[in-house]
């Protein structure tokens, strides 16, 4: 809302800067987004919340200012010289046929009005605050509208079908072509201004085009309305238009307004463009506004602002504001009866007085104190300190976290074969439209971001919500996402090279991360996730239970997607893996004789997976081995077609077996076990 | 054999012995040096010992002191040798071990926070401290909690301020963290001491400052006899936590439908520390924070009567934090997942909380 300070003075003396100006309105709540010159004067760009329609003019930002510096409020009504010898009714008449919509309705005649230009000083004005002048009489509806905050429209009466004026709900069928020159089609939620005949105004928000005043108009008649906010809304967001007057409407406008705006317009036009006022005005009122008081405490003032405002100085301001209050009870802390003005429909109960006292008396006056506290009273929410500590971790681990968007095109719907998906009815662009499934969704774009950059070591993590429609419901669940891709380390030194990273080095990070975390034991087990390589993918189980996978991304997808490097993920469903019991270090004794550590290395055939032999080892229950690593797999000439070698080291308890003789005796029992339980035999050099 | 041949035979030993312990050039050279002395077959030692029996006896005791101290002195000859055959050694070891220490070290990876949780943390401990909890809530809301129950009165221009994505009938993704008062006031009775950090979305077309995805944390405080001025100073007190001592903070009047005063928070300039920059617009100011008492008809949708209590809410986007922090110019850099961003963040902000709390 620009307003003019000049303008301003109309109403209210005022000998401040005009930094000054907008130094006070910014503390009563009106910051101004930019204090530019016009001319010798200044303009002010207001921010005006949408609870402060009144402030939507230069009279009610004038009352805020003139109520600060309790300086006296001149709104300078005037009224036009009325015809004895004609009547408005003669001329016209006003009738409304939808009281949902419409609750006043205030009409003015001016006849024989010369249409032109307007005078300098007016134009100036509408200019200086960013209204393009059209002809004396819309500009003088215009003018009164920046003045007092009332959208007023005015009619060539000429055209207005029957000398009626009815406000109504459109019929099935009908259009208006609209000032803007638009047609728009009609619903019969779409609150009309018509005549005998058919509509010739979108009420509240813009005027027809075929009625409207121009050059040769001999007839005015002037409009102030007081129409139903939402109606006014839910019209112009189906239509997609937004003008001076819906903004106001919308936003309620003062339902007393509305005959003294129309007199001032009638007096106006009367003064700038001539013509000849019928006597009085139409004033169709269904529900005559009357004030609603409510209760002030002055015991609450100071408690709740934890301040001793004086009782007087509480009753002057609000006075000044236009409210009306009167003092039920005496005292020290007295209680009052405050009826707020027609204008201020955002004050309906003892709390938004306590605001506007705030407002007044200056928030920044108000002390700083902290509420009395005591011990924590609800808990974290679950698996917060667990996040943390993943993030810590992760880290560690040498990954990114990154956080992406939810929103995703198809396409990752149908690399990631996701069935179940939510859209957005509204997305931003078509092109996004679906909530991610997978943090997986995001992070294959970080990595095609990165890659396309020239960037292909992505070690990315992210924590975050995915969706999903269950049976028509919306579904939501945390989800942790890993991906790799490029090399094994940051950079090739001049001692080593880099590889590039593969499933295992993913696996690695998996077990690591949630073994660090206290989650044991972790276990794989097959999977076929279509969006994965089928070859290279598992799905992770902790105790048992599934709780992501981990995988190579499907080659098919790597080159669709243009990435440079093969790329490896893993999810998992954070929401059941933080539920899952978590072990706390238990302190275990350890042996002070050095552990009696032996390489075998075994032949089995090539289709044995390395699990096959994990299980035979644990199964061979051998007490006295305390734990085997794979230290060598081999594939080539030194074994036959159709095996491979696996080189185990075995690490025995240190006290268990007494003797060299001893261990040998063991690792005869534990070949010959696996002997029988995978066909494996002892490698020979 | 008389004195005199036994003394000279032992006076020559030790001439040939120094000069073979001065030849010494390894630990066997020394080895081979202590057989010739000490060594139980052949040694000089033995044999001297064995041949002070041809000595008439009133000598003996005088050849076995000599005899003794030539022992001690071997074996002190031969110890210092030693120590000095080691120590060449050892500098000859060191000496091969000689390394170019100005090539570069093992590079190790190093992860990053994202700015947007290392942020968040920051607040969040700083609550933490005064003994909030932190709390969560669904990213999907129904109209009820995220408008409905926060006093936005249907068809309201106030819905307008926060532009809305929808998903299907009542179901919408939050355009704020403020629902979650709304379910912590349905779970728990008060006293509620309450944070919220989460991701919210709008619909507002990206641009550098605006992003339709982004984070946002809400306080909340409900109990008996909780004032503005309570709001004010935890504001003040979390403002300076988190800035330090210098960042002073400004309250001034604006509109939120579930508060009722509501306030909009400025804190001066992180930048040109209030006299003014391309920053903060010349003002000095930087707005930071939505604030408010909590509006009576909020209490009254959960049934906490706001004649006995009431309390405060504030919220603050995470972004818009961030960006001032680590002068961030386009809000659309903390989404793009571009490592180039990332990995400017490893470094830990942690390690600078101890400057600003100081
Ligand atoms: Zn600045």
């Amino acid at each position: 809302m620009k307003v003019r300070i000049g303008w301003l003075k109309d109403y209210v003396i005022l000998h401040e800067s005009p930094e000054s100006i907008a130094h006070i309105l910014l503390h009563l709540g009106l910051p101004a987004e930019d204090l530019t010159s016009w001319g010798p004067d200044y303009v002010l760009d207001l921010e005006v919340t949408v609870n402060r329609p009144d402030c939507l003019s230069h009279l009610g930002v004038a009352r805020e200012l003139s109520a600060w510096l309790e300086r006296p409020l001149e709104p300078g009504w005037r009224s036009p010289e009325e015809r004895t010898d004609r009547s408005i009714e003669e001329a016209v008449s006003v009738h409304i046929e939808a009281p949902d919509g419409c609750l006043r309705y205030v009409a003015r005649v001016v006849e024989d009005v010369r249409v032109g230009e307007s005078p300098a000083w007016l134009k100036d004005r509408l200019e200086s605050v960013g209204v393009r002048p059209v002809n004396n009489v819309v500009d003088v509806t215009n003018y009164v509208m920046l003045a007092y905050g009332q959208p007023l429209h005015a009619f060539d009466l000429d055209t207005v079908r029957g000398g009626r004026i009815v406000v109504r709900w459109a019929r099935p069928g009908e259009s208006l072509q609209a000032l803007d020159e638009n047609t728009y089609p009609l619903t019969p939620e779409t609150l009309v201004i018509a005549d005998a005949q058919r509509p010739i105004a979108l009420a509240g928000i813009i005027g027809g085009l075929e009625t409207s005043v121009r050059p040769g108009t001999r007839r005015v008649l002037i409009e102030s309305a007081w129409f139903e906010p939402r109606v006014v809304r839910r019209e112009r967001r189906r239509l997609g238009l937004q003008t001076e007057a819906s903004y106001r409407f919308e936003r309620y406008t003062d339902p007393e307004m509305a005959p003294l705006a129309a007199d001032h317009a009638a007096y106006l036009i009367q003064t700038l463009a001539g013509g000849r006022v019928p006597a009085g005005r139409l004033d169709v009122n269904l529900r005559p506004w009357s004030p609603r008081s409510t209760r002030l405490r002055y015991e609450r003032v100071q408690q709740f602002l934890d301040v001793a405002i004086p009782p007087t100085w509480i009753e002057k301001r609000l006075q000044s504001l236009g409210f009306r209050v009167d003092r039920v009870q005496d005292g020290p802390t007295p209680v009052w009866e405050v009826a707020p003005p027609s204008f201020r429909a955002d004050v309906q109960e003892e709390t938004d007085l306590l605001e506007e006292i705030a407002r007044h008396y200056g928030y920044e006056r108000v002390p700083l104190t902290l509420p009395l506290t005591e011990k924590k009273v609800q808990p974290d929410y679950p698996g917060f300190h667990l996040e943390r500590a993943a993030r810590r971790v992760l880290q560690g681990l040498g990954l990114h976290e990154t956080v992406s968007t939810s929103f995703y095109p198809d396409r990752p719907l149908e690399v990631f074969s996701v069935v179940d998906p939510l859209r957005v009815a509204n997305p931003l662009s078509d092109q996004r439209a679906f909530l991610r499934r997978w943090i997986a969704m995001g992070l294959v774009e970080a990595a095609q971001w990165n890659h396309q950059r020239g960037v292909t070591d992505v070690r990315l993590w992210e924590i975050g919500q995915v969706f999903w429609d269950e049976q028509g419901l919306p579904r939501e669940a945390c989800h942790l996402g890993l991906i790799l891709s490029g090399r094994d380390r940051p950079t090739q030194t001049w001692r080593d090279s880099t590889r590039p990273v593969d499933f295992f080095d993913l696996k690695g990070l998996v077990q690591t991360f949630l073994q660090t975390l206290g989650w044991r034991p972790v276990a794989f087990a097959p999977s076929s996730y279509p969006f994965l390589h089928p070859y290279q993918q598992a799905e992770v189980q902790v105790q048992g239970q599934r709780v992501g996978f981990l995988g190579t991304f499907h080659p098919r997808w790597t080159e669709l997607y243009e990435l440079r490097t093969p790329v490896y993920l893993a999810e998992l469903d954070w929401d059941v893996l933080r539920t899952l019991p978590r072990a706390v270090p238990v302190f275990q004794e350890w042996s002070r004789l050095p552990a009696i550590i032996r390489d075998v290395s075994l032949i089995v055939p090539e289709s044995t997976p390395y699990a096959a032999l994990e299980q035979a080892l644990a199964e061979a229950q051998v007490p006295e081995l305390a734990r085997w690593d794979l230290i060598d797999r081999y594939v080539g000439p030194q074994v036959p077609t159709g095996f491979l070698s696996y080189t185990i080291r075995l690490t025995f308890h240190p006290q268990a077996p007494r003797s060299s003789e001893e261990v040998d005796k063991r690792i005869q029992r534990l070949l010959a076990d696996l002997s029988d339980r995978i066909g494996a035999r002892l490698r020979t050099e | 054999m008389d004195w005199r041949e036994f003394e000279s035979t032992i006076a020559r030993f030790r001439e040939d012995i120094r000069r073979a312990i001065q030849d010494a050039r390894s630990e066997s050279d020394l080895q081979d040096i202590r057989v010739r002395c000490f060594g139980r077959q052949r040694g000089f030692l033995r044999e001297q010992f064995k041949r002070m029996a041809d000595l008439p006896p009133d000598l003996r005791p005088r050849a076995g002191q000599l005899l003794n101290e030539l022992k001690e002195w071997l074996e002190r000859e031969i110890a210092d040798r030693q120590r000095r055959l080691q120590e060449t050694h050892l500098e000859e070891r060191l000496k091969q071990e000689r390394i170019d220490w100005t090539l570069p070290g093992t590079p190790y990876w190093r992860g990053a926070v994202h700015p947007i949780q290392q942020v968040r943390q920051a607040i969040e401990d700083i609550f933490l401290e005064m003994g909030y909890a932190v709390v969560s809530g669904p990213e999907i809301e129904t109209d009820y909690y995220n408008f409905g129950a926060l006093n936005f009165p249907p068809d309201h221009p106030a819905r307008d301020m926060w532009d809305t994505l929808y998903i299907h009938g009542e179901w919408l993704l939050r355009t704020h963290t403020s629902p979650v008062q709304i379910r912590v006031m349905q779970r728990y009775r008060p006293p509620i001491r309450v944070i919220v950090p989460g991701k919210v979305y709008r619909h507002d077309e990206p641009d550098a400052t605006h992003a339709p995805v982004f984070h946002q944390i809400e306080g909340l405080v409900v109990d008996r006899g909780i004032r503005f001025s309570d709001l004010r100073g935890t504001l003040a007190y979390f403002l300076q936590r988190l800035f330090g001592p210098a960042c002073k903070m400004r309250f001034r009047p604006s509109y939120f439908p579930f508060t009722e005063p509501s306030a909009e928070v400025d804190m001066s300039c992180l930048l040109c520390g209030g006299r003014g920059c391309g920053a903060c617009k010349q003002s000095g100011w930087l707005e930071v924070l939505g604030a408010g008492m909590v509006h009576p008809n909020v209490l009254r949708e959960v049934r906490i009567d706001p004649e006995v209590y009431s309390g405060f809410a504030f919220g603050l986007g995470i972004e818009r934090l961030a960006m001032l922090m680590f002068r961030i110019p386009d809000i659309r850099l903390f989404l793009q997942g571009d490592v180039r961003f990332l990995e400017q963040f490893r470094v830990d902000t942690w390690a600078f909380r101890d400057d600003v709390t100081s």
